[in-house]
Protein backbone atom coordinates (compact mmCIF):
# COMPACT_ATOMS: atom_id res chain seq x y z
CA UNK A 1 0.00 0.00 0.00
CA UNK A 2 2.84 2.40 0.99
CA UNK A 3 4.74 1.48 -2.16
CA UNK A 4 1.65 2.21 -4.18
CA UNK A 5 1.29 5.66 -2.61
CA UNK A 6 5.00 6.45 -3.16
CA UNK A 7 4.80 5.30 -6.77
CA UNK A 8 1.61 7.30 -7.27
CA UNK A 9 3.28 10.36 -5.71
CA UNK A 10 6.29 10.01 -7.97
CA UNK A 11 3.98 9.84 -10.96
CA UNK A 12 2.23 12.99 -9.75
CA UNK A 13 5.56 14.80 -9.24
CA UNK A 14 6.59 13.87 -12.77
CA UNK A 15 3.22 14.95 -14.15
CA UNK A 16 3.50 18.27 -12.29
CA UNK A 17 7.02 18.76 -13.60
CA UNK A 18 5.82 18.02 -17.13
CA UNK A 19 2.92 20.48 -16.85
CA UNK A 20 5.28 23.10 -15.40
CA UNK A 21 7.77 22.60 -18.20
CA UNK A 22 5.07 22.82 -20.87
CA UNK A 23 3.52 25.93 -19.26
CA UNK A 24 6.89 27.68 -19.08
CA UNK A 25 8.50 26.59 -22.31
CA UNK A 26 5.51 27.05 -24.62
CA UNK A 27 5.41 30.85 -24.52
CA UNK A 28 9.21 31.02 -24.82
CA UNK A 29 9.13 28.77 -27.89
CA UNK A 30 6.34 30.82 -29.43
CA UNK A 31 8.51 33.93 -29.23
CA UNK A 32 11.85 32.30 -30.01
CA UNK A 33 13.55 33.69 -33.06
CA UNK A 34 11.57 36.91 -33.23
CA UNK A 35 12.89 39.14 -30.43
CA UNK A 36 16.00 38.94 -28.27
CA UNK A 37 17.39 41.34 -25.72
CA UNK A 38 21.00 41.59 -24.68
CA UNK A 39 22.03 41.92 -21.06
CA UNK A 40 21.88 45.42 -19.65
CA UNK A 41 24.95 47.36 -18.67
CA UNK A 42 24.69 50.08 -16.05
CA UNK A 43 26.99 53.07 -15.86
CA UNK A 44 27.44 56.04 -13.57
CA UNK A 45 28.93 59.21 -14.96
CA UNK A 46 28.91 62.88 -14.09
CA UNK A 47 26.31 62.29 -11.37
CA UNK A 48 23.87 60.33 -13.52
CA UNK A 49 23.10 56.63 -13.89
CA UNK A 50 22.53 55.00 -17.25
CA UNK A 51 21.37 51.60 -18.44
CA UNK A 52 21.98 50.47 -22.00
CA UNK A 53 21.00 47.32 -23.86
CA UNK A 54 20.43 46.02 -27.36
CA UNK A 55 17.42 44.37 -28.98
CA UNK A 56 17.34 42.18 -32.10
CA UNK A 57 14.11 41.56 -33.99
CA UNK A 58 13.40 39.38 -37.01
CA UNK A 59 10.08 38.76 -38.66
CA UNK A 60 7.79 39.20 -41.61
CA UNK A 61 5.74 42.30 -42.40
CA UNK A 62 3.45 42.50 -45.44
CA UNK A 63 5.01 39.26 -46.64
CA UNK A 64 8.49 40.80 -46.58
CA UNK A 65 11.20 39.53 -44.22
CA UNK A 66 12.90 42.10 -42.05
CA UNK A 67 15.68 42.26 -39.46
CA UNK A 68 16.02 45.10 -37.01
CA UNK A 69 18.42 46.25 -34.31
CA UNK A 70 17.72 48.72 -31.54
CA UNK A 71 20.24 50.22 -29.17
CA UNK A 72 18.57 51.65 -26.10
CA UNK A 73 19.82 53.86 -23.29
CA UNK A 74 17.90 55.12 -20.27
CA UNK A 75 18.82 57.60 -17.55
CA UNK A 76 15.64 57.42 -15.50
CA UNK A 77 15.56 61.21 -15.25
CA UNK A 78 15.22 64.06 -17.71
CA UNK A 79 18.59 65.36 -18.86
CA UNK A 80 19.77 68.26 -21.03
CA UNK A 81 20.12 67.60 -24.75
CA UNK A 82 23.07 65.56 -25.96
CA UNK A 83 23.79 63.73 -22.71
CA UNK A 84 23.21 60.32 -24.34
CA UNK A 85 23.97 58.92 -27.75
CA UNK A 86 23.66 55.51 -29.41
CA UNK A 87 24.62 53.80 -32.66
CA UNK A 88 22.81 50.55 -33.59
CA UNK A 89 24.37 47.76 -35.65
CA UNK A 90 23.17 44.47 -37.08
CA UNK A 91 25.59 41.59 -37.68
CA UNK A 92 25.53 38.23 -39.44
CA UNK A 93 26.07 35.43 -36.98
CA UNK A 94 29.62 34.92 -38.32
CA UNK A 95 30.49 38.36 -36.94
CA UNK A 96 30.41 40.32 -40.22
CA UNK A 97 28.72 43.70 -39.97
CA UNK A 98 25.59 43.79 -42.13
CA UNK A 99 23.77 47.04 -41.27
CA UNK A 100 24.99 50.08 -39.35
CA UNK A 101 23.15 53.23 -38.40
CA UNK A 102 24.65 56.60 -37.65
CA UNK A 103 24.99 58.09 -34.17
CA UNK A 104 22.03 59.93 -32.73
CA UNK A 105 21.96 61.95 -29.52
CA UNK A 106 19.23 62.71 -27.03
CA UNK A 107 17.13 65.84 -27.32
CA UNK A 108 16.51 68.28 -24.48
CA UNK A 109 14.69 66.93 -21.40
CA UNK A 110 14.97 63.34 -22.55
CA UNK A 111 15.21 60.48 -20.05
CA UNK A 112 16.17 57.88 -22.61
CA UNK A 113 16.21 56.92 -26.25
CA UNK A 114 16.16 53.94 -28.58
CA UNK A 115 17.66 54.09 -32.03
CA UNK A 116 16.97 51.41 -34.62
CA UNK A 117 18.10 50.27 -38.03
CA UNK A 118 16.27 47.84 -40.28
CA UNK A 119 16.90 45.81 -43.39
CA UNK A 120 14.25 44.16 -45.53
CA UNK A 121 13.94 42.73 -49.01
CA UNK A 122 16.82 40.28 -48.59
CA UNK A 123 16.97 36.69 -49.73
CA UNK A 124 17.36 33.67 -47.50
CA UNK A 125 16.96 33.59 -43.74
CA UNK A 126 20.21 34.97 -42.37
CA UNK A 127 21.08 34.36 -38.73
CA UNK A 128 21.66 37.75 -37.19
CA UNK A 129 22.52 39.36 -33.89
CA UNK A 130 22.82 42.98 -32.86
CA UNK A 131 25.18 45.03 -30.81
CA UNK A 132 25.45 48.79 -30.60
CA UNK A 133 27.54 51.54 -29.08
CA UNK A 134 26.51 54.14 -26.53
CA UNK A 135 27.98 57.49 -25.56
CA UNK A 136 27.45 59.32 -22.30
CA UNK A 137 28.45 62.86 -21.42
CA UNK A 138 31.30 63.01 -18.92
CA UNK A 139 31.34 66.75 -18.34
CA UNK A 140 34.11 67.63 -20.76
CA UNK A 141 33.61 64.97 -23.41
CA UNK A 142 32.03 61.60 -24.13
CA UNK A 143 32.80 58.07 -23.07
CA UNK A 144 32.00 55.45 -25.72
CA UNK A 145 31.29 51.80 -24.95
CA UNK A 146 29.57 48.84 -26.56
CA UNK A 147 26.36 47.20 -25.44
CA UNK A 148 26.22 43.48 -24.85
CA UNK A 149 25.09 41.33 -27.78
CA UNK A 150 21.38 40.70 -28.25
CA UNK A 151 21.41 36.96 -29.08
CA UNK A 152 21.20 35.47 -32.58
CA UNK A 153 17.83 35.10 -34.35
CA UNK A 154 16.84 33.48 -37.62
CA UNK A 155 13.07 33.12 -37.42
CA UNK A 156 11.28 35.10 -40.14
CA UNK A 157 8.00 33.20 -40.03
CA UNK A 158 5.95 35.76 -38.06
CA UNK B 1 -10.33 8.29 4.38
CA UNK B 2 -7.82 6.54 2.09
CA UNK B 3 -9.27 8.39 -0.85
CA UNK B 4 -8.76 11.78 0.86
CA UNK B 5 -5.13 10.90 1.70
CA UNK B 6 -4.51 9.74 -1.89
CA UNK B 7 -6.02 12.92 -3.36
CA UNK B 8 -4.03 15.11 -0.95
CA UNK B 9 -0.75 13.31 -1.70
CA UNK B 10 -1.41 13.47 -5.42
CA UNK B 11 -2.25 17.20 -5.31
CA UNK B 12 0.80 18.02 -3.20
CA UNK B 13 3.03 15.93 -5.46
CA UNK B 14 1.69 17.67 -8.56
CA UNK B 15 2.30 21.07 -6.99
CA UNK B 16 5.80 20.03 -5.89
CA UNK B 17 6.71 18.82 -9.39
CA UNK B 18 5.27 21.96 -10.98
CA UNK B 19 7.14 24.24 -8.57
CA UNK B 20 10.36 22.30 -9.01
CA UNK B 21 10.45 22.82 -12.77
CA UNK B 22 9.04 26.36 -12.99
CA UNK B 23 11.29 27.49 -10.15
CA UNK B 24 14.36 26.05 -11.81
CA UNK B 25 13.51 27.65 -15.17
CA UNK B 26 12.72 31.01 -13.56
CA UNK B 27 16.01 30.92 -11.69
CA UNK B 28 17.85 30.11 -14.90
CA UNK B 29 16.22 33.04 -16.71
CA UNK B 30 16.86 35.53 -13.93
CA UNK B 31 20.45 34.34 -13.56
CA UNK B 32 21.12 34.92 -17.26
CA UNK B 33 20.22 38.63 -16.97
CA UNK B 34 23.64 39.97 -16.21
CA UNK B 35 23.77 43.57 -15.16
CA UNK B 36 27.23 45.00 -15.12
CA UNK B 37 27.99 48.10 -13.12
CA UNK B 38 30.80 50.57 -13.35
CA UNK B 39 31.85 52.77 -10.49
CA UNK B 40 31.79 56.56 -10.60
CA UNK B 41 35.44 56.66 -11.60
CA UNK B 42 34.52 54.55 -14.61
CA UNK B 43 36.67 51.66 -13.46
CA UNK B 44 35.30 48.93 -15.62
CA UNK B 45 34.18 45.57 -14.33
CA UNK B 46 33.96 44.05 -17.80
CA UNK B 47 37.37 42.80 -18.83
CA UNK B 48 38.94 44.01 -22.01
CA UNK B 49 38.67 41.65 -24.93
CA UNK B 50 41.60 39.31 -25.32
CA UNK B 51 40.80 38.43 -28.91
CA UNK B 52 43.96 37.75 -30.89
CA UNK B 53 43.34 39.29 -34.29
CA UNK B 54 45.20 38.49 -37.46
CA UNK B 55 47.64 41.15 -38.66
CA UNK B 56 48.16 42.17 -42.28
CA UNK B 57 51.43 43.14 -43.96
CA UNK B 58 50.85 46.77 -42.99
CA UNK B 59 50.60 45.95 -39.31
CA UNK B 60 46.85 46.45 -39.14
CA UNK B 61 44.76 43.98 -37.17
CA UNK B 62 41.63 42.66 -38.87
CA UNK B 63 38.66 40.50 -37.91
CA UNK B 64 35.20 40.59 -36.41
CA UNK B 65 34.23 43.08 -33.75
CA UNK B 66 31.96 40.48 -32.17
CA UNK B 67 31.45 40.82 -28.42
CA UNK B 68 33.85 43.75 -28.12
CA UNK B 69 32.73 46.24 -25.45
CA UNK B 70 35.51 48.79 -25.61
CA UNK B 71 36.16 50.48 -28.98
CA UNK B 72 39.90 50.34 -28.31
CA UNK B 73 39.64 46.52 -28.34
CA UNK B 74 38.25 46.47 -31.90
CA UNK B 75 40.57 45.37 -34.71
CA UNK B 76 41.81 48.15 -37.01
CA UNK B 77 39.75 46.64 -39.81
CA UNK B 78 36.35 45.23 -38.96
CA UNK B 79 34.71 42.58 -41.17
CA UNK B 80 31.61 43.64 -43.12
CA UNK B 81 29.46 42.58 -46.03
CA UNK B 82 29.53 45.44 -48.52
CA UNK B 83 26.71 47.02 -50.50
CA UNK B 84 27.17 44.60 -53.39
CA UNK B 85 27.53 41.60 -51.10
CA UNK B 86 31.32 41.36 -51.05
CA UNK B 87 33.00 40.41 -47.80
CA UNK B 88 35.76 42.74 -46.73
CA UNK B 89 36.77 45.21 -44.06
CA UNK B 90 36.17 48.82 -43.08
CA UNK B 91 38.20 50.94 -40.67
CA UNK B 92 36.77 50.51 -37.18
CA UNK B 93 37.87 54.01 -36.17
CA UNK B 94 35.83 55.46 -39.06
CA UNK B 95 32.83 53.34 -38.11
CA UNK B 96 32.84 54.42 -34.46
CA UNK B 97 33.80 57.97 -35.44
CA UNK B 98 34.81 60.92 -33.31
CA UNK B 99 32.48 62.00 -30.53
CA UNK B 100 31.00 65.50 -30.66
CA UNK B 101 33.13 68.05 -28.86
CA UNK B 102 30.18 69.56 -27.00
CA UNK B 103 26.57 68.99 -26.03
CA UNK B 104 25.53 71.67 -28.53
CA UNK B 105 27.22 69.78 -31.35
CA UNK B 106 25.44 66.57 -30.30
CA UNK B 107 22.06 68.31 -30.31
CA UNK B 108 22.78 69.67 -33.80
CA UNK B 109 23.47 66.11 -34.98
CA UNK B 110 20.16 65.00 -33.48
CA UNK B 111 18.31 67.86 -35.17
CA UNK B 112 19.94 67.08 -38.52
CA UNK B 113 19.03 63.39 -38.18
CA UNK B 114 15.42 64.30 -37.59
CA UNK B 115 15.14 67.06 -40.17
CA UNK B 116 14.56 64.62 -42.99
CA UNK B 117 17.81 65.70 -44.65
CA UNK B 118 19.93 62.65 -44.10
CA UNK B 119 23.17 61.96 -45.91
CA UNK B 120 24.33 58.44 -45.12
CA UNK B 121 28.03 57.85 -44.55
CA UNK B 122 29.72 55.64 -47.12
CA UNK B 123 32.85 53.68 -46.19
CA UNK B 124 35.35 51.99 -48.46
CA UNK B 125 35.42 48.22 -48.10
CA UNK B 126 38.96 46.83 -48.32
CA UNK B 127 40.62 43.49 -48.74
CA UNK B 128 42.38 42.39 -45.57
CA UNK B 129 45.42 44.37 -46.73
CA UNK B 130 43.57 47.57 -45.82
CA UNK B 131 44.48 49.09 -49.21
CA UNK B 132 42.64 47.33 -52.01
CA UNK B 133 39.13 48.74 -52.32
CA UNK B 134 36.59 46.07 -53.31
CA UNK B 135 33.22 47.55 -52.37
CA UNK B 136 31.45 50.21 -50.34
CA UNK B 137 29.47 50.00 -47.12
CA UNK B 138 26.66 52.53 -46.71
CA UNK B 139 25.13 53.35 -43.37
CA UNK B 140 21.36 53.03 -43.01
CA UNK B 141 18.94 55.73 -41.97
CA UNK B 142 18.08 55.42 -38.31
CA UNK B 143 14.76 55.53 -36.51
CA UNK B 144 14.90 57.27 -33.14
CA UNK B 145 12.36 56.74 -30.35
CA UNK B 146 12.38 59.02 -27.32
Amino acid sequence: MECKIVFSSLKSVLCGALIGAVCFVSPISANAGSVSNGASSAMSAYGHNYTAYNTSITGKLNNSKFARAYTNINAGENLPGGYMGVKPMLYYSDGSLWVAGDWDYSSSNSSGMGVGVSRSGFSGTPSIYSQGYARIWMGTGYWTYGTFIAPTLNDYTV
Amino acid sequence: MKKIVRISVTTLSLLFGFSLVTGAIAYGISSSENVVYYDAGMTSIVEHSKTAYETNENGQTFGSGKDVIYPEDLPDLISVVGDSGKKGYICSSELIGDAPSSLEEAVKIHEANNSGVYTPKVYNVYESDGKTIIDTFTETHIETLE
